[in-house]
Parts: structure tokens; C-alpha cells; sequence
């Protein structure tokens, strides 16, 4: 639910609440008011027919005048007046329907000539209540057209005053640590937005600089590693140049210079795990597959005849955008994968159509879980040279390029799958 | 020739100027920027070796400074960082070459020669060693005068053997110059061998010596002196 319509809800039932009380009240209090005028006429009326008695004046009547029965005589003192709401039986003229009509009636006990008289006045209480219904209703209309302003107002200010919002919060969801500069936002006169925007240039400014720092920090941490390694290595090859080694430290210097390369590898490796990460490689271009496929093969050319592992391949020239350097990458990895986890005499198929890049191969039944498969230093061999890396490094820049990585294995032939399609339906993930 | 080694780290510069003291070349080395800049304005190099990263600079200043002073010096750039932009901001000024930290002595030895290739053609284009004569343009190798059929690794294997003869070269380095350092399996020491044994049949042959000496499974020397 958006602010604005929490807010209208809540007005909605704040005014229909108010209105219904204020309704009340006001149906109260002009019944009391509209009550106490007519009791006044009636009055007036009462005292005009006392003094037409009292001077023997010609009188009209509704009623024909009756004689007052000994309670009523006795029952009330003089100067009595009675007020009371009443219903009475009206023939309404021309139509021949009797209907209960409510009144206002006056009942006042007095004495003139020295006789007793009862006198009794009423009036139509229909149109101070037609009255009171048209002062209610129109108040009603009132409040509804006030609601409809405010709520048009309201929607048509507020888009306004929360443009600046939205726009800032869409260039937030676009921002990227990776941006040189810092992020643009637009300026609202709003104090709440104002506070927002200062605090979010402050957040983004300190995690572009953090980011930065950290990038620094691991190509430095990285200088810093493949010196010494480098200051090793050439020792070692130097020693090894000498004539007076024999069997024995040879084999040790060799065991040296091994872990070495290792480690040097390593850290190669994890360097380009989270540059890959860090999304380092944004340059594109236009990349053939089907040319670093090519290239790939003939440099894997030694291994692949090794195993005498037959290649069939299926390459459409179809040209991809994007960052040459880690397509190298994905294709040398995925080609080393399946000729490394490979049997002697095996197959490997290599297809590559618009959509999705296949390598499938022959090979052992998986050992463990597949849903490691990708995680970092998990190894199926125990092999020295490997390093458990390479099937993170093909996530991870499948990942970088939202392409979707899949794994299946049937009947001992292994399949990794790279669907291109999902660039555009995943964006949003 | 005349090479510059530009290094801060005085440890890798001794053992890079020993190695390639043994070759042709005399080499100066220069600690520093300052150091540096100081000896390339004052005398005339055929090939610099520079590290990027000095403490008192940068390296793509001195490249610049090179540039600006004898454009036929050939520049080997060194850097630990392995990121493209160092590597095309070199080469687009005016770079030879690049490697990255840590490499091969064999591998450094290599390039250099490569790059001296290439920058005199003028002098003499042939490499020999006795009876084996390599042509680096047109690709072709001769023994005794007659040419032999190598194939692309084989070829490239008895270049990187001659350019860096009377050495030990591990195997670890000669499966990075063939197959480019990406690689991680370990049959590719098999193959070294199983190229190495076609190249050796080759040359003999055709009446050439086998120069190939096995260093107790460490790596290879290709020399014509005996242990």
C-alpha cells in the first residue's frame, strides 16, 4: 500500500466518523431550538385565544368545545402548560388516506368568568423536520464534494511533492559501487527529503569509496604476494643453474619450486575470482564464440588427443556483446573441465546457437553433491594440479553476465549448460 | 647489447641481471624512478626491462620519458598487477612487450630475445646453434643445411630451448610457454617429453647432435657441453 493511500484511508474513516457524530448533534441541537420556537407560538397562541375569552371575542375552532369532566377541573392547578410531542389521525385532502401526523401540542389549564377552561394548541411538527432532513443532507453532499476536492488535491499534490522521491529512489536502484562519480540525486524543498538525500549521499559516497579501497587493497595485498613469489621463483631457477647439485636436493628444490607455482596460482586465480566479482571486466564488445572455441581447441589440442577423446562440434557464427577477456575465460575453463573429468576414449560435444552454450562430456559418476558443484575448493579429484576453482570461475561469470549456469548428468555424460536468454527475463532478480 | 633492468625489488633484479648476464648482454639496474630517469636522459639502451610499480613513480612515466628519447629502445614492461588497463595503457604507449609477475628467468630471457629480434632487422636474423639454424620470420629451421617439418609446439620448443641454451629450463616454465599460463594440468609434462623425444628424432635424422639433457626429471638443458 502506497503512503498516500494510507493516509486517504485513514481521512475517509476519520470523516465519515466525524460527520456521523456532527450529523447527530446537529439533528439534536436543531430540535431543541426548532422545539422551543414553536413552543413560544404555541404559547403566543394559547394567550391570543385566553384574551379572546376573557373579551368575548368570535373564536375558531378545530374542535368542537366540550365539557371539562370533574378530574380535568380538579386535576391540574391554574395556570398549567403542558408540552408533549403527539401523533394525530390527518385526512389528507383529495387523495381519502388517513395518515399519523406528528404535532406539537400545548395543553393549558386556566381560569376566566370564573370558569375552568382547557385550552389546547398544536402545530405540524412535518416541516421542522423536513426542515432538519434538507440542513442534514445538504451537509452530507457538503462533506462528500469537500472529500472528493481534498482527495484530488491530495493525489495531484502529492505526486508532485513525491516526485523528487521516486526519482531519487530509481537512481538509487540503478547505482552501482562501481561508478566513478557520485550519485546525482534531485533536490526537494521537503525537510524529510532533504535529511534523505544528504543521508543517502553520504551512504553511497562512503561505499564508493570503501569499494575503491577494498579494490585497492586486494591488488595491492596481490603485488605484494606475487613479489616475494616472483623473488622465490627466480631464486630457484638460478640455484638450479648451478653444477654441483645432486639427485636428492634437486628433487627438495623441486618440491619448492612446485608449492610456489601453486601458491602464485592461487592467488592468480582468487584475483580473478573477485575482480570477476567486483564486475571489473565491464568493457564490451562484439565477441565470436566460435572463435575462441577454435582457438581454444587447438591449444587444448595436446590433451585432448592424450585421452584420444573424440570432439564434435555444432558453431553458429552468432556474435555476442560482451567482455572478451571473460568469455576467454568461460570457454578455456569449460573446455579444461571437460577434458580433465574426462575418460581415455571419451566424447566431448561442444554446441553453440544463439541461446546457450553446451559442453557436455563423458566421464566417472559424480562423487558428492551437484548442488556444490560451484563452490569454492570443492574437488572431486585429489589431484595436485587442481586448484577446485574452475567451476566457481564459470558461476561467477555467468553470474556477472546474468546467463544461466545448469548442470545435469546422465548415463556418465556430464552437461554444463550457458543460457544466454535470461539476460533479459532475469534483469529484475 | 645493452639492457636496463628497472626494478625496485633489488632481490629479483640481481637474479634477473645474473641470468641474463650470461647471455650477450650487459645489463645496468636501476632501483629507483629517480635512479631510473637518471641513467636513461645519460645513456643509450638497446632494451629496458621496467616495473610499473616503483616506489618514487611510475613506470608508464619512464616509458614516456623512453619514448621521448630514443624511440628504437625496445620496452619490456614487468608489472604484478595483471590488469588489462596497466597492459593497454603500456602497449598504447609504445610498450613492446608485457609480462607478469612472477615469470620464468627462461621466459624474461626469452621475450628479450624476441623483442631484439624484432627491433633489428637489420642485423643478423638467423639463430644458430652448430649445425641447427632457425629463421624467427619465415619460421623455418634447417639442420646441416637442410630444412626440417616441426610443428607449431615443436618449433616453438626449440626456440625457446636455443634462446636459452646452457640453462636448466623446469618444466613448469616450458609448459607455460606453450600452452600460455591458464593451464593447470599436470599431463602437460608428459607431453613436453613425448614433443620433445619428435623433435629430438627429427634432428637426428638429418645428422644433427642431441643437445637435450634430462635434469633428474626437474627439467630439461639443451647444451653441447658435456656433464
Amino acid at each position: 500500500m502506497k503512503l498516500i493511500e494510507r493516509t486517504s484511508r485513514t481521512y475517509l474513516w476519520l470523516s465519515i466518523v466525524i460527520f456521523l457524530i456532527s450529523a447527530g448533534m446537529l439533528i439534536f441541537v436543531l430540535t431543541i431550538v426548532m422545539n422551543n420556537r414553536l413552543d413560544e407560538q404555541l404559547r403566543y397562541s394559547k394567550d391570543v385565544i385566553a384574551k379572546r375569552i376573557k373579551y368575548d371575542y368570535p373564536l375558531t375552532l378545530f374542535d368542537e368545545p366540550k365539557e371539562l369532566n370533574e378530574a380535568e377541573q380538579f386535576k391540574f392547578p391554574n395556570d398549567t402548560i403542558i408540552y408533549k410531542d403527539t401523533l394525530i389521525l390527518r385526512n389528507i385532502e383529495g387523495e381519502g388516506i388517513n395518515e399519523f401526523e406528528k404535532y406539537r401540542q400545548l395543553t393549558a389549564y386556566e381560569t376566566l368568568h370564573n370558569n375552568r377552561y382547557k385550552i389546547v394548541a398544536r402545530n405540524s411538527l412535518v416541516r421542522n423536520q423536513d426542515f432538519i432532513w434538507v440542513i442534514v443532507v445538504s451537509s452530507f453532499i457538503i462533506i462528500i464534494l469537500l472529500l472528493i476536492g481534498l482527495w484530488i488535491l491530495n493525489t495531484q499534490i502529492s505526486k508532485k511533492l513525491w516526485h523528487p522521491f521516486y526519482t531519487n529512489l530509481n537512481r538509487l536502484k540503478n547505482f552501482s559501487v562501481q561508478d566513478q562519480e557520485p550519485i546525482k540525486l534531485e533536490k526537494s524543498n521537503i525537510e524529510e527529503f532533504k535529511e534523505l538525500n544528504e543521508s543517502i549521499r553520504n551512504l553511497t559516497q562512503k561505499l564508493q569509496s570503501d569499494f575503491s579501497n577494498l579494490k585497492e587493497f586486494s591488488e595491492n595485498a596481490s603485488h605484494e604476494m606475487q613479489t616475494p613469489l616472483a623473488i622465490m621463483q627466480s631464486k630457484i631457477e638460478l640455484l638450479l643453474q648451478s653444477d654441483n647439485i645432486n639427485k636428492e636436493q634437486s628433487e627438495q628444490l623441486q618440491s619448492i619450486y612446485q608449492a610456489g607455482k601453486r601458491l602464485s596460482k592461487l592467488n592468480k586465480t582468487l584475483l580473478l575470482l573477485a575482480k570477476v566479482e567486483n564486475q571489473q571486466f565491464s568493457t564490451k564488445e562484439e565477441v565470436s564464440f566460435k572463435e575462441l572455441i577454435e582457438k581454444q581447441l587447438e591449444n587444448y589440442e595436446d590433451f585432448i588427443l592424450n585421452k584420444n577423446i573424440s570432439v564434435s562440434k555444432e558453431l553458429s557464427d552468432h556474435i555476442i556483446s560482451t567482455n572478451i577477456i571473460l568469455v576467454d575465460t568461460l570457454v578455456s575453463n569449460l573446455l579444461s573441465n571437460a577434458i580433465k573429468h574426462n575418460i581415455n576414449n571419451g566424447t566431448i560435444s561442444i554446441t553453440f546457437s544463439k541461446n546457450q552454450l553446451i559442453f557436455s562430456n563423458t566421464g566417472e559418476q559424480l562423487r558428492g553433491d551437484p548442488e556444490n558443484l560451484f563452490n569454492r575448493f570443492k574437488k572431486q579429484s585429489t589431484r595436485k594440479d587442481s586448484l577446485g576453482l574452475g567451476l566457481a570461475i564459470i558461476k561467477q561469470i555467468c553470474d556477472v553476465n546474468q546467463w544461466q549456469l545448469q548442470y545435469s548428468c546422465e548415463d556418465k555424460l556430464h552437461t554444463l549448460s550457458v543460457s544466454f536468454t535470461s539476460t533479459t527475463t532475469n534483469q529484475n532478480d | 647489447m645493452k639492457i636496463l633492468i628497472v626494478e625496485d625489488e633489488v632481490e629479483l633484479l640481481d637474479s634477473m641481471a645474473s641470468y641474463l648476464k650470461n647471455e650477450d648482454f650487459i645489463c645496468e639496474k636501476a632501483t629507483s624512478f629517480f635512479d631510473a630517469e637518471d641513467k636513461i636522459v645519460s645513456f643509450k639502451y638497446d632494451i629496458i626491462i621496467l616495473d610499473i610499480t616503483l616506489p618514487d613513480g611510475s613506470g608508464i612515466d619512464l616509458l614516456k620519458l623512453v619514448k621521448e628519447q630514443n624511440s628504437k629502445t625496445g620496452v619490456l614492461i614487468v608489472s604484478a598487477k595483471n590488469s588489462l588497463d596497466d597492459k593497454l595503457k603500456g602497449l598504447d604507449l609504445g610498450a613492446d612487450d608485457y609480462i607478469t609477475k612472477p615469470f620464468h628467468l627462461a621466459e624474461l630471457n626469452s621475450r628479450v630475445n624476441s623483442l631484439i629480434r624484432r627491433r633489428n632487422f637489420d642485423g643478423d636474423e638467423f639463430i644458430e646453434f652448430n649445425e641447427i639454424r632457425v629463421d624467427p620470420s619465415s619460421k623455418e629451421v634447417t639442420v646441416h643445411g637442410k630444412p626440417i617439418e616441426l610443428t607449431k609446439k615443436e618449433y616453438n620448443l626449440l626456440l625457446y630451448f636455443i634462446t636459452n641454451k646452457n640453462k636448466v629450463l623446469t618444466k613448469e616454465s616450458i609448459a607455460e610457454h606453450l600452452w600460455g599460463d591458464d593451464i593447470e594440468m599436470a599431463d602437460s609434462y608428459d607431453f613436453i617429453y613425448t614433443h620433445m623425444g619428435n623433435l629430438r628424432k627429427k634432428i637426428n635424422k638429418l645428422g644433427g647432435n642431441n643437445y637435450l639433457q634430462t635434469m633428474y626429471g626437474l627439467g630439461y638443458k639443451f647444451t653441447d657441453t658435456l656433464k
